[in-house]
């Protein structure tokens, strides 16, 4: 009769780590450079895929391009993936992003590589370049912050993106020093996220007299964010940090 | 102690020397002949040693070189010669910094004081012909207390000669005249005098000959008796680092061209640590071959050639072959010849390498190396230029007008700006590239509603707008001019939508883009 040390001995020759125990990392965060935000979450957390999601106008960009610029001010490299071609350089530098530390990467293009992704819907494509080229990056592991902008793609064709994938990611990223988020018009990754971020429709804040031109201006947004998911709970009662961005006359 | 080193039937060898840079093979067993001449009478200049058991012999015809299936015929090739003459140059750099490059295939190097770094001579010369084998040739080494006696007994006895100080006269006295390089009339006549070796020069009484033969016959019999003293005419040319292939059949794959690329690159970056230097710039140019059904569609005369160029260039010299080679790979995928490759020739620009000492604190920034390679694969997902030619993989660059839009995309290069102001969040703008056109229909010049061309049924109510704010630029030319009146408006959808748009100055309205 065996005992028991020998047979986890063998165990573990043929199947390494398997009685062993997974040690969950202390918890890393990048901080947003939103006060509202960092006091409630804390940053967002690295080596884990975070999700900002929210619709049209609720300031998922803004908080994107927050995160770009206290990271390029901590000295990190940074790599934004834009799946549609929507990133506004001049937004980002009046943000505070150093420009000179971030990697843009356009999609949509052609390339040979492209026209050999066959059987794929037309509008799919700047998708699976997303993909492609944000795990070719997450593979390099030499940047501190890795954006992934798929905000503008329609929800049905997110939603078509499979788990598998996500975990993937989510897997992947656990042994990188990096900051992973996704921008997203509606959640999708399920369970494997990190951190989800849900932005509700923000409240524009105007100041001056419509029918006087030029003195009616837009001054700022009002927005709020949800926390759907953190890595450590799920929070039963959901916690909505508000915060504001300032329009170009807000300043 | 001088050493020379010589590479027998060199034209052939420097063929097979090229071909087994190639293809990692020794094939020193496989005959060849080398053709030369014009091509209406191409002969045999040259050939190795198994061709010459083969039974061809050096002088014959094409034709009649042809007889014989088992040897390869080759044309005589100057570039490989040159190469294969560089890089026995190169080889014999490592063991001495005085060299002189005395004929084709031919290189004498004074060895004084080597024996320090390498021991007796016997190990020195074993481990120069190890070298030489390496690179791909067979050759003589002979060592002596001269250079021209090692020049001559490298000449004229095979394998390795030792020539002990004192001795050279015995060692080279059976070498026959033919060797030395003297005009052939001056040959003819000493033959005719029943003077055929190097004892029987030698042996002549001095003063007669020299009032014969001048002073070129003091330097030959000295040459003779062992006893020539000169100095060394080191090659002094900048060393070029360019490799060369011929294939034999021209290739249409991607593969088996890296295959040689690899092979190309690796003697390159060889020969570049040999010198402690690096490189940031890489030349590839391909031969290419013209398939003969294009010309037959044109229907006229047309080259039947083509040079294909692609250069690769990095932030920093490497030394790494392997970063290069899969740059090169890349590259061709996204770029290919498109037909078949004759041959192909390689230059690096050597650079000194620099040498950087990172700080304990900071941040890990990528590798250029690793950084290139990532780039060119991105390159290769998402296309490399948009419609207005920027970059599509790189760091973006706002440009110092008024224009909209207005950013160029320059290489990524990641320099750490310490200063970077703390900047107020302020809201983004996400950019439709290009424009949308819009309906947009006006109360007292004030947007009131808008419709989108892509969903023509649906209009949509504004309920805010701030504007107009006119912006124009490009006033000195005409065909520049241009001038837009922006507003920001709130539109009422599923939630609220903040635009910016925006009316040309031909009155169309666009969509600029969304604040989110």
């Amino acid at each position: 009769m065996p005992s028991t040390a020998f047979v986890r001995d063998e165990i573990n020759k043929k199947i390494p780590g398997a009685l062993g125990f997974y040690e969950r990392r202390s918890r890393e965060t990048l901080a947003t450079g939103i006060t509202a935000l960092d006091s409630e979450i804390a940053g967002i957390p690295r080596h884990a895929l975070s999700q900002i999601c929210g619709p049209s106008s609720s300031g998922r960009t803004t908080l994107l391009i927050s995160l770009l610029a206290q990271a390029t001010r901590n000295g990190e490299c940074c790599a934004l993936v834009d799946a549609m071609d929507r990133f506004d350089p001049g937004s980002a530098k009046a943000s505070g992003v150093d420009l000179a530390q971030l990697l843009w990467v356009r999609c949509g293009g052609q390339s040979r590589s492209a026209l050999k992704i066959k059987n794929v819907k037309r509008e799919l494509i700047p998708v699976e370049q997303a993909f492609a080229a944000a795990d070719l990056i997450m593979q390099s592991g030499c940047f501190g912050l890795l954006a992934v902008d798929l905000a503008d793609v329609p929800s049905g064709l997110v939603a078509k993106v499979p788990l598998s994938t996500w975990f993937r990611f989510s897997r992947a990223v656990e042994n990188k020093p990096m900051v992973l988020v996704f921008l997203l018009p509606e959640i999708a990754a399920g369970s494997y996220a990190g951190l989800v971020l849900r932005l509700a429709p923000s409240s524009p804040v105007w100041r001056g007299r419509q029918d006087l031109p030029h003195s009616f201006l837009l001054r700022q947004l009002d927005l709020e964010a949800v926390v759907v998911r953190t890595g450590d709970r799920k929070p039963p009662q959901p916690v909505q940090p508000r915060f504001t961005a300032k329009s170009r006359w807000g300043l | 102690m001088f050493v020379a080193i010589h590479a027998p039937d060199f034209a052939a060898q420097a063929v097979l020397h090229s071909s087994a840079e190639a293809h990692g093979l020794s094939i020193h067993s496989k005959p060849v002949a080398i053709l030369d001449g014009p091509l209406s009478l191409l002969r045999v200049f040259a050939l190795n040693e198994a061709a010459r058991q083969c039974g061809i012999s050096p002088g014959m015809t094409r034709i009649q070189a042809e007889a014989f299936p088992q040897v390869e015929l080759r044309q005589r090739s100057p570039e490989l010669e040159a190469s294969g003459q560089a890089a026995m140059v190169d080889c014999a750099l490592r063991f001495s910094s005085q060299v002189e490059a005395a004929s084709p295939g031919s290189i004498v190097l004074d060895a004084h004081g080597a024996d320090r770094l390498f021991g007796p001579p016997k190990f020195l010369v074993a481990t120069i012909a190890a070298s030489a084998s390496k690179l791909g040739f067979l050759v003589n080494i002979a060592i002596a207390s001269n250079p021209d006696a090692a020049f001559y007994a490298a000449l004229g006895f095979h394998g390795i000669t030792i020539i002990n100080p004192g001795q050279e006269a015995e060692w080279i006295a059976s070498l026959f005249l033919s060797l030395l390089k003297i005009p052939a009339v001056v040959l003819t006549r000493l033959e005719s005098m029943g003077i055929h070796t190097f004892h029987d020069l030698a042996a002549l009484p001095s003063a007669p000959f020299v009032q014969r033969f001048g002073q070129d016959g003091l330097r030959l019999q000295n040459i003779a008796r062992g006893r020539s003293h000169r100095e060394l005419v080191p090659v002094t040319q900048s060393p070029q680092f360019i490799e060369t292939h011929e294939f034999e059949d021209p290739i249409g794959d991607l593969e088996p061209l890296l295959f040689v690329l690899n092979r190309m690159l690796q003697s390159l970056f060889q020969k570049l640590q040999e010198r402690s230097l690096g490189t940031n710039s890489l030349d590839l140019r391909l031969q290419l071959v013209l398939r003969l059904d294009r010309d037959l569609r044109h229907d006229r005369v047309l080259p039947n050639t083509k040079l294909f160029e692609r250069s690769i260039r990095l932030p920093l010299p490497t030394q790494d072959h392997k970063t290069l080679l899969k740059l090169l790979h890349l590259d061709l995928s996204e770029h290919p010849p498109g037909e078949l490759v004759k041959s192909a020739w390689l230059e690096a620009h050597p650079s000194a390498l620099r040498f950087t000492q990172q700080g304990l604190f900071e941040r890990n920034a990528p590798q250029p190396e690793q950084l290139e390679i990532l780039l060119a694969r991105l390159r290769g997902i998402v296309g490399e230029n948009d419609r207005q030619g920027r970059d599509r993989v790189g760091m973006p660059v706002v440009l110092d007008t008024h224009s909209a839009d207005a950013f160029a995309v320059k290489k990524f290069q990641p320099e750490c700006n310490q200063h970077s102001p703390v900047a107020t969040p302020r809201f983004a703008l996400r950019i439709y590239r290009p424009p949308q056109p819009a309906k947009v229909k006006t109360v007292n010049g004030r947007p009131q509603a808008i419709g989108f061309d892509s969903h023509p049924s649906s209009t949509f109510r504004i309920i805010a707008a701030s504007g107009p704010w006119r912006t124009s630029g490009g006033w000195t030319e005409d065909s520049e001019r241009w001038e837009r009146d922006e507003w920001d408006i709130a539109v009422e959808n599923e939630s609220i939508q903040m635009l910016r748009i925006y009316r040309d100055g031909g009155k169309r309205w666009f969509v600029d883009g969304m604040y989110d």
